[in-house]
């Protein structure tokens, strides 16, 4: 597992503000503040301070992949040999855009990444790829399909109680 | 004359500029609309007024904060790989499993197994409790998992990468619209 980041401690009103954000990173610092019961200057301050702590690295935009023209999107687990070049592997993976989040794994799967593509073809495509580099015994893909059912907020953001 | 024109407008497809704002928002989606601009030669009423009709068309879904969960207490995310017993209904299942505590994605998939469910992890225990939890909803045959140590929220920056680059590629692919 990860090294042990210094944890931040955050409160309630902290909690409050991320869970609004989760749902619109564009929303006004005004209307945050209504909600939250503060002042807008407080939530600047609140939100600064999170990003300076390196809690909030930013924003993601959800769009449709369809627009982007990937209209396939899978999991891949794979399996390693017990000699793999792992660091040899991510650089492999760094190269292609199309192969996002990888990541060493523990459990049924030694490798996890997610592949997008812009249809089966070009799935199977990028799946031979990474067949074929040395190290890897067993690809196993999963193809997403049908909607997603996406819960961001459902993310509990631990914070201190009272103040 | 104006009926013409309205319905002209309304067919056209997401153009260069739409890409270059979508391109800019990938990178980062708390932009200003000012600031986008500024990098997609436009102005901000065009780029805020683009921006309200992607949303409207379902083109873009909307704009969440990142956040590291490590800095949380978080030390990974657990993916379950769930077999279903044949012949049930899924929608009950996926409608369980998305209610438990932490749990951002069920989908779907195809292959060897019928669901995946994704959960940032704080430590053991909470897989414990994770791998429980999952194991009562309804329709579950077999529950396996893989534990990553990544806890970028809600999906890792090279994502936004990939779809920012492919945005750019796509918008220089198209002709310029017409003023």
């Amino acid at each position: 597992m990860s090294k042990m980041n210094s944890i931040v401690e955050i409160d309630q009103i902290d909690n409050q503000i991320l869970h609004i954000l989760i749902q619109d990173a564009r929303r006004s610092l005004k209307d945050i503040g209504k909600e939250c019961g503060i002042s807008s200057v407080s939530v600047l301050n609140r939100v600064k301070r999170l990003r300076e702590l390196g809690v909030i690295t930013g924003a993601t935009l959800f769009a449709s992949l369809d627009t982007f023209g990937f209209h396939v999107v899978a999991s891949i687990g794979m399996e390693l040999d017990s000699d793999a070049n792992v660091s040899q592997i991510f650089r492999f993976f760094s190269e292609h855009t199309y192969l996002v989040e990888p990541s060493t794994s523990l459990g049924k799967y030694d490798f996890q990444a997610v592949i997008y593509a812009e249809d089966l073809t070009k799935l199977n495509e990028r799946v031979d790829l990474v067949k074929r580099l040395p190290g890897i015994k067993r690809v196993v893909v999963s193809v997403w399909s049908g909607i997603p059912c996406l819960n961001f907020e459902n993310i509990n953001l631990p914070f201190k109680e009272g103040k | 004359m104006k009926i013409l024109i309205f319905h002209l407008k309304r067919e056209n497809n997401t153009n260069k500029t739409d890409y270059l704002i979508l391109s800019e928002l990938e990178r980062d989606a708390a932009l200003s609309f000012v600031d986008i601009a500024k990098k997609v030669g436009a102005t901000p009423c065009t780029v805020k007024r683009r921006f309200e009709r992607m949303k409207k068309e379902g083109i873009i879904f909307g704009c969440r904060v990142s956040i590291d969960l490590g800095k949380l207490g978080y030390q990974g995310k657990t993916f379950l790989l769930i077999t279903l017993t044949p012949n049930c209904s899924k929608s009950e299942t996926i409608t369980y499993l998305s209610n438990i505590k932490n749990v951002l994605i069920v989908t779907q998939t195809i292959g060897p197994y019928d669901l995946m469910v994704m959960a940032p992890i704080t430590d053991l225990e909470s897989i414990q409790i994770l791998l429980e939890n999952a194991r009562k909803a309804p329709n579950i045959q077999r529950v396996e998992f893989s534990c990553v140590n990544n806890v970028d929220f809600p999906v890792s920056p090279n994502y936004r990468t990939m779809l920012s680059e492919k945005s750019h590629s796509i918008a220089n692919a198209k002709i310029d619209p017409q003023k």
